[in-house]
């Protein structure tokens, strides 16, 4: 190793210059590719958390496949059951991170109050949900039910557009806010007078556009109004499918559909955004192989020009008789030995600098636009994995190189010098 | 020592024969100089004892290695062993000082010397003050007593010289010549026109005389 370092150090000498500038060049592009890419993979992940996150696109609506006949929408030949056990079997499919069943009371269901000094009593629908499904509208606390207490209640907005748009303004009543319907308190009745009737305050705790035409409470506060009547849970009626990449959708929606059950399409808005997403990414990953390809091809030829400076030297060492087989391990080693250093200088400093960045402009700039903040995560892993692959694309680039110009017979390589 | 036989050379197949029908015989310990006009091939030869070109034709055999059977890989262990080579261009590298010049040839050989057995060596030449000094500011006699001391500095059984003292001044030929005839154990065969030197090699051979013909003793 000595030896090595030896050697190393005095064929260096006199063209330290040159060999700075080669590896500063070096030294930017990885600098350049890892500002890139952590800053990049940041802000994929920021837009597929907060704002992707927030649109229904990753979760697919699943209910049982269906045919109409005439008058009759029908179970299709091929349809499925939504079982305990088909959502279990749904939940395993890959790229699926969850499965939140929606169902809905299969006993008549009432609902009492008074609002505005008006006592009030309707049938309504009720549907359950999982919690999970709201939790980027919702603090998972305000809907969670705890036997006892309220029951949290999630109302549609569409049904305060429809009393606005057409009812209040059909009976000349006023049209309402959405701080009329928050926190109003009713009760919800599930049976009948002669099986029995189970009753259970609720409480509207907010809006949202995702839940059913009806009452919307937690699946736990559904089965716990239900059970008493009918002494069994309701069933479930549709799943969403919870998808964690979007490039997984596709696959899912197949194997969904061999399950046996149809996939309610995502609104024409979520596709696009996927789409522009996956192009996104497309260009992301292309840059960063461009990059890439531009190191290794610096490399190249800086691996050539200190080669044709160095040639009459790295003759005269041949002569002396150091064997072409240790001048290749000398030089590849060397070359490797400073790759290696300049990576990790370089991705040290790009990760000192993305956070610099991060911390003086994007995260506040970021907090104001969007209103969600930004974290900076070092994807590690990653990076090493690319390093890891400069290294062998180098390795792989400059052996032909090195081996070529080694080749050449040690008296003719002399006389050339 | 060195037994040459029926050597030819041609730099490329479509040119005529350098030379041909070359024999030598070096004992060891021997100080042999060749001698011959410009052009004729003597710095080939010397190349071609040393492993650095191929012959076209012919047996070459040092000590008990026969070179011309031999692979690249196994002449350059024999060389970096047992042979030093002194050329007429001296080829130091210049970004280097004296001191790392012979360092350089320690570390391929894999010897190891101290500062004082390396001064001790320049001294023999006169250079000892220059130890340090980078290789570029020396004068070309400085350089070739320099590049005959990187050499020997490995104790090589055979040194193999072209030109040495081409184009030096007489105290620098006069160092140089003192080293390989009377300073060492090695057997030396070099290559030269120079007067001087030939004046004084133990044996003189005449390179034309060398080819097709028995070696002839000219002095």
């Amino acid at each position: 190793m000595k030896q090595w370092f030896i050697e190393l150090d005095l064929l260096n000498r006199g063209s330290r210059r040159t060999f700075l500038f080669a590896h500063l060049g070096i030294f930017l592009l990885c600098f350049l590719f890892t500002v890139a890419y952590v800053l990049g993979s940041n802000v994929v992940s920021f837009v597929k958390k907060n704002l992707i996150g927030s649109l229904p696109q990753h979760e697919l609506l699943v209910e049982v496949k269906k045919v109409e006949m005439a008058m009759f929408r029908m179970d299709a030949p091929d349809a499925n059951k939504l079982t305990p056990e088909s959502l279990e079997t749904m939940k395993h499919l890959k790229g699926v991170t969850a499965v939140l069943p929606i169902k809905y009371a299969t006993a008549p269901v009432a609902v009492e109050g008074s609002f505005l000094g008006q006592q009030f009593g309707s049938k309504m629908v009720l549907q359950g949900f999982d919690p999970r499904w709201l939790e980027t509208e919702f603090e998972l606390d305000k809907l969670t039910w705890q036997p006892g207490k309220e029951i949290p209640v999630v109302i549609n907005s569409q049904i305060l557009a429809i009393y606005n748009n057409g009812f209040a303004k059909a009976a000349g009543y006023p049209e309402l806010s959405a701080a009329a319907i928050i926190n109003q308190k009713f009760t919800i009745a599930v049976g009948d007078e002669q099986r029995g009737v189970s009753r259970m305050k609720a409480r509207v705790v907010g809006l949202s556009t995702k839940v059913g035409l009806g009452v919307c409470i937690p699946n736990s506060a559904l089965e716990a109004l239900h059970e008493p009547f009918q002494g069994t849970a309701p069933v479930p009626v549709q799943a969403v499918l919870r998808v964690g990449q979007i490039a997984d959708v596709d696959a899912v929606k197949a194997a969904v559909d061999e399950l046996g059950f149809f996939v309610v399409e995502p609104p024409a808005l979520v596709k696009a955004i996927n789409r522009t997403a996956s192009i996104g990414a497309a260009f992301g990953w292309f840059g960063a192989i461009l990059l890439m390809v531009i190191a290794i091809s610096y490399l190249n030829q800086t691996v050539k020009m200190l080669f044709y400076l160095k040639r009459g030297d790295y003759a005269m060492c041949r002569a002396m008789g150091m064997d072409r087989m240790r001048l290749r391990g000398l030089l590849i080693s060397e070359m490797l030995l400073w790759v290696g250093i300049d990576v990790a200088l370089a991705s040290s400093f790009g990760i000192i600098c993305v956070r610099i960045i991060h911390k003086t402009y994007i995260q506040e700039t970021l907090l104001r636009l969007t209103g969600f903040a930004m974290e900076i995560q070092v994807p590690v892993e990653r990076l090493a994995i690319f390093a890891l692959a400069l290294l062998v694309a180098s390795a792989a680039s400059l052996m032909p190189r090195i081996y070529f110009d080694t080749r050449r017979y040690v008296g003719a390589a002399l006389k050339a010098r | 020592m060195i037994d040459v036989q029926q050597l030819s050379f041609r730099h490329r197949d479509d040119l005529p024969l350098l030379f041909e029908g070359f024999d030598l015989t070096v004992d060891r310990g021997s100080k042999v100089a060749v001698q011959g006009a410009s052009g004729i091939g003597k710095t080939t030869l010397i190349y071609i004892l040393a492993g650095l070109l191929p012959p076209s034709s012919g047996k070459i055999l040092m000590r008990d290695f026969e070179l011309t059977r031999k692979r690249e890989r196994e002449i350059t262990a024999f060389r970096n062993r047992h042979v030093g080579v002194i050329f007429q261009e001296y080829n130091l590298l210049n970004q280097l000082t004296v001191e790392e010049n012979l360092k350089l040839r320690l570390a391929i050989a894999g010897v190891k010397r101290s500062d004082d057995e390396m001064k001790q060596q320049l001294d023999r030449v006169g250079l000892a003050d220059l130890f340090g000094r980078p290789v570029s500011s020396l004068s070309g006699g400085q350089q070739q007593r320099v590049a005959l001391v990187r050499a020997l500095v490995a104790d090589p059984e055979i040194i193999l010289a072209d030109e040495p003292t081409g184009n030096l001044d007489d105290q620098s030929a006069a160092y140089i010549i003192d080293v390989l005839m009377q300073g060492t154990d090695s057997t030396v065969l070099i290559a030269s026109h120079d007067a001087r030197l030939l004046a004084v090699a133990e044996r003189r051979l005449d390179f034309l005389s060398l080819c097709g013909q028995h070696e002839t003793v000219v002095h």
